[in-house]
């Protein structure tokens, strides 16, 4: 009883923390205070106060604003990767599990040769040629993302194979793809919503990062990986300008990992 | 999955990563050549740096011939510098190597113990300890160097920023990337030693009488350091990524330093051959892990399926 208990209260920290991000995100224009456009030359890097709860940053910006914005940035970016990565890797798994031999063979060791590089270097080299923007970096992060997705598929997919309720389904004739669709994916998604979680960590993290190197999204959008690499520049100055923007993302960060641990435990208490 | 079957794997993968470096030049939108130079540039200049980046060929030529120049260990040379990138490289690699080798042996000696010491301790300080590796863990690197700059480097004045020189400057970049890395460690170490307690020689070993400390320290630990050193092997690639960022918070003269500073002035032979370098390092490091893996381990298939 104590047990569930504790894993109830990691998702629902999780979930709370979330929606409050979420919430952030979506009303972002409608609550933000100034224009995260508008400068304000007399007063740089001013120390927050009650005009200005988290200051303004090197060009006289408000960055409660740019901070609230950046919350937009990094959910957009890390919802769109994972949820393409999760769909590519979902179709890979499948075939590769439901077609066997051959096929089977030449999609996994594809797999074993896009997982044997570090993903944030893939992205990062890749992002690095084919210059900064925001779809040039979802595109890298997709190329790296989907090979965890794909193994995980597979490697339940033909463990579920051989159970009856499947092989039941089959001996009705109902047709492959029914069999899959139907009775195959809807208990995928507890696997699935795991791995989502913890995939949302890395790519949360390798967004900011790559922004951090002023690899990431362009320097014009206000991320927190970007935010984060000015306040370097200006850490003795304005210790404010890396603090906030460093909570607000490990605010994030920390609510994908406990939903992440907290699902994990309700959906693979083995492991 | 086999030795033989593992060394394969490795082989096809490095030279994956040979191909994945040749072919990130042609990643570049459009013309590598007017990227450099820019626009007013005269033709000579232009043909000669064709001709020095290999582009006047095509492109079946120019990868066999990226090949062949490789396994002379050649990668070209660097355009800004003008010195071979093997050069370049090698002049960088030990400084993210000492990096990295102190981070890793950090985190080891901080998240390890830490493991035990909450499986031995149970109650409070196993929540408390998985607490803190939670936000150790949720804490990016680039928001924990700068944090640690803030207080040790300029409010309390203990220790310096960048730079190379004594032992005093390894602490703050090791400690940035030990934090994180010795928390999933904890995590790791903590879960394999719960695990390797409810076997069965060890509860011969408690009715025997021995003590619960002793239980767990001389047969439940030196059991569980087994999935402990393959956690060490795969955090690797998390391990090198983070020196790249370390490296450019800190100024610290390595390869992550240099591969960003190749990217900033465009310099594509190297930016391909630090690519391929760390690739190569993380291959090679997860093939080590998993022989070693296998030695110890003969019943164990493949860490990493």
């Amino acid at each position: 009883m104590g047990f569930k208990k504790k894993i109830n209260t990691r998702i629902v920290i999780g979930l709370i923390f979330l929606s409050f991000i979420f919430l952030c995100a979506i009303l972002s224009p409608f609550i933000r205070p100034y224009n995260p456009l508008e400068m304000n030359l007399s007063r740089l890097l001013e120390l927050p106060s009650w005009q200005h709860p988290f200051g303004l940053d090197e060009n006289g910006v408000d960055l409660f604003s740019q901070v609230l914005y950046g919350a937009r940035v990094s959910l957009l970016v890390a919802g769109v990767v994972v949820l393409i990565s999760l769909f590519i890797g979902l179709i890979i798994g499948s075939v590769s599990a439901w077609c066997g031999s051959i096929v089977d063979q030449t999609l996994m060791r594809l797999v074993d040769l896009v997982s044997a590089f570090p993903r944030f270097l893939l992205a990062l080299a890749i992002v690095a040629m084919l210059g900064s923007s925001v779809f040039n970096l979802i595109l890298a992060m997709c190329i790296s993302g989907w090979a965890g997705f794909a193994r995980l598929v597979r490697g339940e997919i033909l463990h579920l194979k051989t159970e009856e309720y499947v092989l039941s389904a089959l001996s009705y004739g109902a047709s492959s793809l029914r069999v899959l669709v139907f009775h195959i994916w809807p208990n995928l998604l507890g696997l699935l919503l795991v791995q989502a979680a913890f995939s949302l960590v890395a790519v949360v993290i390798a967004e900011a990062g790559l922004s951090f190197l002023g690899l990431g999204v362009p320097p014009e959008v206000p991320s927190w990986g970007r935010l984060l690499s000015s306040g370097r520049q200006v850490l003795e100055e304005a210790p404010h300008l890396s603090i906030f923007p460093g909570f607000a993302l490990f605010f994030l960060v920390l609510s994908f990992q406990l939903c992440g641990d907290g699902l994990r435990d309700l959906f693979d208490p083995h492991s | 999955m086999s030795l033989f079957r593992r060394l394969v794997l490795s082989l096809v993968a490095l030279f994956a990563a040979c191909s994945f470096s040749f072919f990130l030049i042609h990643l570049v939108p459009g013309d590598p050549v007017d990227l450099i130079l820019g626009d007013q540039a005269s033709a000579p200049d232009r043909e000669r740096l064709q001709k020095n980046l290999g582009l006047d060929l095509n492109l079946w030529e120019q990868y066999t011939s990226f090949l062949v120049n490789l396994s002379k260990g050649d990668l070209s040379v660097s355009i800004h510098s003008g010195e071979p990138v093997l050069a370049e490289l090698s002049r960088v690699f030990p400084a993210t190597v000492q990096l990295a080798f102190f981070a890793l042996l950090l985190a080891a000696f901080w998240g390890i113990p830490a493991g035990v010491f909450s499986v031995l301790k149970r109650g409070f300080w196993d929540s408390s300890l998985s607490f803190f590796s939670l936000l150790c863990m949720s804490l990016p690197v680039f928001f924990l160097a700068p944090v640690l700059i803030w207080l040790f480097a300029l409010k309390l004045h203990w220790l310096p920023v960048s730079e190379k020189g004594d032992f005093k400057y390894f602490i703050l970049p090791a400690v940035s990337l030990a934090l994180p890395l010795g928390a999933v460690l904890l995590k790791m170490s903590r879960a394999a030693l719960l695990e390797v307690m409810q076997k069965d020689y060890i509860r011969t070993a408690k009715a025997k009488g021995l003590s619960k400390n002793r239980v767990g320290l001389k047969h439940g630990l030196k059991n569980a350091l087994v999935p402990i050193v393959t956690v060490l092997g795969l955090q690797s690639g998390a391990l090198l990524t983070g020196t790249v960022i370390v490296e450019s918070i800190f100024d610290w003269p390595g390869v992550g330093l240099l591969l960003l500073e190749a990217i900033q002035k465009r310099d594509y032979p190297l930016v391909q051959g630090a690519i391929l370098l760390i690739s190569v390092v993380y291959v090679v490091v997860n093939l080590v892990v998993d022989i070693i893996y296998l030695w110890i381990h003969p019943k164990m298939t493949s860490v990493s399926t």
